[in-house]
């Protein structure tokens, strides 16, 4: 799945959608992150993500510098790079809203539930819902470690 | 009940009420495990040595109650709690005949909230054991018949982790037939990765991105080093693979074959020592070729195993299952492929050794085997599933001393920040939580010191104060900068380690091999990480063969120490030389040329291997043999003048 970036203007900033595999084959030279004020990347439908592919990610959005760079409806594979590996998300960035993947064991059944900013979580205090059901109406429990996925909140 | 480490059984056919109380009791830091079948229930019990047994009344089959007084005599109440459950029997008199009956401790009627088990099982009389993922994901290797969700979820819990911790993830990511990338990112924050899809590995990607291919091209004789040199000089942008094949020099297949050793290698250069961080991101991945397949992986792994991982990082892995013993699994029969590796094959009779029914402390200090070689052996047969880890067994006394001795030695000689390094090794914990280490490493040790044998007392007071200065070396500041100011010191012991190592090659340049052996053995105290030892070793020791002492255990040894030689470095030219010498030493002169053949192709310069062809040589043209011979030249030999 070729990744694809589209960026829109909005005002002197810019609106960043970023979908599919970034690997080796991913160009960012063809994606300026160049004279926006600010950047709002929505990122969920990064769908995968390889070593080369950090570090060309690393690379492009470390071209952001010092402007302010938000970063919404991360997947898990997201979040799981921000925790690990030191600029995947830049100095000074946030998470506005990312994933947070839920399970039943007897169902089988899994969930994505989004977290957002201000209601699901606010710094580093967590507010998951309090109810999250599979199609049997059955609780689904979170399918992370927290200690590790919320690691990120901690800055 | 004894004051042992809590262990809980349930015999339970309402799969979601059973899965709910194992989940309850590990959270809380109590091993828990569930069965529907009252048939297993007795061999769980000797086997898990159980102490809490909670138990259906109103099972499909037979009643529970039936079931516990059938298991009553061999295990009376002072061995096991039980507590009976039931959400239909709930009149008072039901329950105080059946507790009366099985002798249980309580009855619980359902629906029950999940606290009310820590009534029976109490939490403040136990110290939960400290369990990091790294050592959840060993224990899958006490374990056949692991879901994939169960390994995928090990690998996702997993943070910092050791170089040498990967094999063992590969392994399991292979087997599992998952598609995706495993990304690893260095101490030093570099990113490399591994790519598969339904479980090949299709690549690999490393951040020095120095090519093997030359010399694996001459290495394996698909190419001569004129030619390749030849194609080199030529100006073109495509790669070197294109160009070999487009000048008829080098066939698809042959190339195919080179790339796939060039992966290998480039996944041997991922196994470090040192710590890493991973992760693996699930997603559709294309089927390349050349591919790394079950068969070639598991090649490779057992020579990342013998090669790569190093004696010290085994001694203190295993030291936390030193009382485990070694079980054989069901897929010995179908993996026996894996039965004929060097490593096996080398140790005539291991898997008897391993399986004997001793521990694994037990067995070391056998010393049936050699360590180095014994523990890669364990090492590589745990992660193929060919044998499985026993942790059922508690340790005695006798097995608590045998592992602080062996904590003492592997301390020896070292340093505080070795010493920590260590802890975070025996206990599979995470080495930036010094306060968890030390719980682990207390753990480990065990919380009393009345062994009743003379020294044991204050081998632990010992070993309880040198773990005390290592914990608080690692919480009293900047670790990292106390590395690199230990390292300071050490540099200098480094230095002369190289130095002397260099000395040491000089000596077997000029034949010099036993001042070679005892400079080797000085290199290695002084540093026993120095790169490239086993090859040397071997060379020094080939060349001392003594003829007065049994020859076929000389050279059992040096071919163990060749076995061991890290897969990169087998594309060195000396490696070839040697390999040559210990052909000549075995009298298969024919292999003995043609790897001095080889080790001139990769370097023109190397004076040794070209002393040894032209020996060689004049060895071919000594005296025909009498029954092959010509008849001429036999007459002409008999009556030559001397």
């Amino acid at each position: 799945m070729k990744c694809r970036v589209s960026i829109e203007k909005e005002g002197a900033g810019a609106k960043v959608t970023v979908s599919g595999v970034v690997d080796e084959d991913m160009d960012f030279q063809t994606a300026s992150l160049l004279g926006y004020s600010n950047l709002e990347f929505y990122l969920a439908e990064l769908k995968g993500i390889n070593s080369c592919g950090i570090r060309e990610w690393i690379r492009w959005v470390g071209t952001v510098k010092d402007r302010p760079v938000i970063y919404h409806q991360c997947s898990k594979i997201v979040i799981d790079q921000i925790n690990m590996v030191r600029g995947f998300l830049p100095e000074g960035g946030r998470v506005a809203s990312f994933y947070v993947p839920y399970f039943n064991e007897d169902s089988g059944e899994e969930k994505n539930i989004l977290f957002r900013e201000g209601i699901e979580y606010q710094g580093t205090e967590l507010r998951p819902p309090a109810n999250i059901l599979d199609e049997a109406g059955q609780q689904m429990e979170m399918d992370v470690v927290e200690a590790k996925y919320f690691k990120f909140l901690k800055g | 009940m004894k004051d042992r480490k809590r262990k809980v059984l349930i015999l339970e056919d309402d799969t979601s009420l059973a899965n709910a109380m194992v989940s309850f009791f590990s959270k809380k830091g109590i091993e828990a495990m569930a069965t529907s079948k009252p048939s297993a229930v007795q061999d769980l019990l000797e086997r898990q040595k159980i102490n809490h047994l909670f138990v259906d009344c109103l099972l499909p089959a037979e009643s529970g109650i039936d079931v516990i007084k059938g298991l009553r005599y061999q295990f009376p109440k002072e061995k096991l709690d039980v507590i009976l459950m039931s959400g239909v029997f709930q009149d008072a008199s039901f329950m105080r005949e059946s507790v009366r009956e099985t002798s249980a401790v309580g009855f619980l009627k359902k629906p029950f909230s999940l606290d009310e088990l820590l009534k029976y099982v109490p939490i403040d009389e136990v110290q939960p054991e400290v369990v990091h993922p790294r050592k959840t994901l060993y224990r899958l290797l006490s374990r056949s018949g692991v879901s994939l969700r169960e390994k995928k979820k090990a690998i996702e819990a997993l943070e910092d982790i050791h170089g040498f911790d990967l094999p063992l993830i590969y392994a399991i990511l292979s087997e599992a037939q998952v598609s995706g990338h495993l990304n690893i990112v260095s101490e030093t924050g570099d990113v490399s990765g591994i790519s598969f899809c339904n479980g090949f590995i299709v690549g690999v990607d490393i951040v020095d991105r120095e090519t093997y291919l030359g010399k694996l091209l001459i290495e394996a004789g698909y190419v001569r080093p004129d030619d390749l040199e030849q194609v080199l000089s030529l100006k073109s942008s495509k790669r070197i693979g294109d160009r070999l094949i487009q000048s008829n020099l080098l066939s698809p297949h042959a190339f195919a074959q080179a790339l796939s050793s060039q992966m290998s290698i480039r996944i041997s250069r991922t196994l470090v020592d040192a710590p890493v961080r991973l992760n693996f991101v699930e997603s559709e991945v294309d089927m390349v070729h050349p591919a790394i397949d079950d068969q070639i992986f598991e090649r490779h792994l057992h020579d990342w195993i013998a090669g790569k991982i190093s004696p010290e990082w085994l001694k203190a892995h295993y030291t936390q299952w030193g009382h485990a013993k070694i079980i054989k699994s069901i897929h010995i029969e179908s993996k026996e492929a894996s039965l004929q590796r060097p490593l096996v094959q080398k140790l005539d009779g291991v898997i008897d050794v391993l399986t004997s029914g001793s521990n694994i402390a037990q067995i070391l200090e056998k010393r049936s085997f050699p360590d180095e070689p014994l523990l890669k052996c364990l090492h590589y047969l745990l992660i193929r599933g060919i044998l499985l880890i026993d942790e059922s067994s508690v340790a005695s006394a006798e097995d608590r001393i045998l592992l602080m001795r062996k904590m003492r030695q592997q301390f020896e000689g070292r340093n505080r920040m070795e010493i920590y390094d260590l802890m975070v090794s025996m206990t599979n914990l995470n080495g930036n939580q010094p306060d968890l280490v030390s719980r682990g490493y207390q753990n480990l040790l065990g919380h009393d010191a009345n062994f009743q044998v003379p020294g044991a007392d204050e081998l632990y007071r010992e070993l309880v104060r040198i773990g005390q200065e290592a914990y608080e070396f690692a919480k009293s500041g900047d670790r990292e900068k106390m590395r690199e100011d230990l390292l300071k010191g050490e540099i200098e012991k480094k230095l002369k380690a190289t130095a002397l190592f260099e000395e040491a090659k000089l000596a077997l340049q000029r034949s010099q091999f036993k001042d070679a052996i005892e400079k080797l053995g000085r290199v290695i105290e002084m540093d026993p990480k120095i790169e490239k030892m086993h090859m040397y070793l071997a060379w020094a020791q080939i060349g001392a063969i003594d003829s007065s002492r049994d020859r076929e255990s000389q050279l059992k040894e040096i071919d163990m120490n060749l076995m061991q030689v890290a897969p990169e470095d087998k594309f060195d030219a000396i490696y070839s030389f040697v390999s040559g010498l210990f052909h000549k030493a075995k009298g298969d002169f024919a292999a003995a040329k043609k790897s001095f053949e080889k080790a001139m192709a990769l370097d023109s310069t190397l004076i040794v291997a070209r002393r040894e062809i032209t020996a060689l040589a004049g060895m071919n043209q000594a005296k025909p043999d009498l029954l092959t011979g010509d008849l001429k030249t036999l007459v002409g030999n008999l009556f030559r003048k001397k």
